[in-house]
């Protein structure tokens, strides 16, 4: 459906055009809060925050166009607050990498889908071990598709620096998937 | 046509290669190499056509010459490998990665390690969340008080201040503008004329009720002192009356034992005490 016809429903509180706005994005959204957090159960608060977060400012957004970069800052700020408060408030556990959901398959046998969650697991434990900037750069560029101009201006850094930390951020990220897979 | 030898071949050899032999010398030459199979090796070297080097002794002769000029060009190409993979720059550029590719496995598995996460990181985009998600987002939204901001008439500020209070930085930043403010307050003269004199008043305030606690500590000292020394008089008078009083009781009790030995050496003559028994009495 077209999104611009959602977000004019939604603004129209059209509680049926949320519904298929929230259907359409949340699994990106609640994608982006795990690619953050890397727990299930935080990952799933974080999102329901995030799609309040958007549905209480979702007047502000101006063109279809430009809903997945708003969004992604609105997601990314959440989850950095999250962190924050995570971080005044440590939790007594964690849940470990391993018990994530499994990862969207494409249409391949359970066989070749176990593989490749395998795979997307071994490539999350490697962003993990990325700096801070190369593996948000890799989340928004690599992962969520965005463009180098947003980026620069999601995280306040100058377009240059983007431009020539992405390359070395994918160079990194191959390495560590190289030492974690033991092909290094 | 003239006889052409070896030497007088290869002193051609250029000049046939470039075309630009002319035509008698270039059927010498031709004529030449139809019986010396050393200048037909020769040419074909010259020509590209021949290879002495065994591959391994090929690759080792590029990497002894390039440790000793430039250096290995891993580095060059890691910078490149990423606009090889996207295909984003120029084809002379992707040839020259595409040669050294071919000759280095660290690059290779690399760039193969590359070209796998540009295919797979998109896939990580999305994570399906459980089935009930839906619903809870849909409850703690469409269910929310307040709703979207294009419904309120008005600006909601107990939602803004309840949203400032969520923030996890609002006690710093509430520490921050508290101290910003005293500084403003007791730092500009300029900006809060009277703020400039708060501390002065502190000053001649605290002197002041300095020079009354002494003044009161003096006076206390004083009459202390005065207590001591009425108590130390007193002191004196008791022991002087007690020393008299004890003087009196005794010379009364010697007059009183010296009045009754008289009547009884008076009463009794035959039965008077000797010395000793005076001695005694007393």
């Amino acid at each position: 459906m077209d999104l611009a016809a959602i977000l004019t429903g939604c603004r129209a509180g059209d509680a049926l055009a949320w519904e298929a706005l929230v259907r359409q994005f949340q699994s990106r959204i609640y994608g982006i809060a795990y690619h953050y957090v890397e727990n299930p159960e935080d990952a799933r608060d974080l999102a329901q925050e995030i799609f309040v977060r958007i549905f209480q400012s979702l007047a502000s957004c101006t063109g279809a166009d430009m809903f997945l970069p708003w969004a992604i800052r609105i997601a990314r700020n959440a989850s950095i607050d999250h962190l924050r408060r995570k971080k005044a408030r440590p939790q007594a556990r964690d849940v470990a990498l391993d018990s994530i959901g499994d990862m969207p398959d494409r249409g391949n046998t359970p066989e070749q889908q176990w593989a490749e969650n395998s795979r997307q697991r071994l490539i999350h434990r490697a962003l993990k071990e990325l700096t801070g900037l190369n593996r948000e750069i890799i989340l928004l560029k690599e992962i969520q598709g965005l463009q180098l101009e947003e980026i620069a201006s999601l995280l306040q850094v100058p377009l240059g620096t983007i431009k020539s930390r992405s390359n070395r951020a994918r160079i990194e990220l191959a390495r560590k998937v190289m030492a974690l897979s033991g092909e290094q | 046509m003239t006889r052409m030898d070896c030497r007088d071949f290869e002193d051609r050899l250029n000049a046939l290669e470039a075309g630009t032999l002319p035509h008698d010398e270039q059927q010498s030459a031709f004529s030449h190499l139809e019986i010396c199979i050393r200048c037909r090796a020769l040419l074909g070297i010259v020509r590209g056509e021949t290879d002495l080097l065994a591959p391994d002794a090929r690759e080792d002769l590029v990497q002894s010459i390039l440790s000793r000029t430039s250096g290995p060009a891993c580095r060059n190409a890691e910078d490149s490998l990423c606009k090889w993979i996207d295909g984003t720059q120029e084809q002379a550029d992707d040839e020259m990665v595409s040669i050294h590719l071919a000759h280095c496995p660290d690059c290779t598995k690399l760039a193969a390690t590359l070209s796998e996460l540009k295919d797979v990181l998109p896939y990580m985009a999305t994570l399906d969340p459980d089935r009930q998600f839906t619903a809870d987002v849909l409850q703690a939204t469409i269910g929310l008080p307040s709703g979207p901001r294009w419904r309120r008439p008005g600006f909601d500020w107990k939602e803004l201040w309840n949203r400032l209070l969520r923030r996890p930085r609002f006690a710093w930043e509430a520490a921050y503008v508290g101290t910003l403010l005293v500084l403003i307050a007791f730092g500009s003269p300029g900006l809060f004329p009277m703020a400039s004199t708060v501390p002065q008043l502190l000053v001649a305030r605290s002197d002041q009720l300095l020079q009354q606690t002494s003044t009161a500590l003096a006076d206390q000292r004083d009459a202390a002192r005065q207590s001591l020394s009425i108590f130390q008089q007193k002191g004196k008078d008791l022991l002087n009356e007690t020393a008299a009083l004890r003087s009196r009781t005794t010379s009364f009790l010697r007059e009183e034992v010296t009045a009754i030995l008289e009547e009884l050496k008076a009463g009794l003559p035959d039965a008077s005490p000797g010395p000793k028994q005076e001695r005694d009495l007393r």
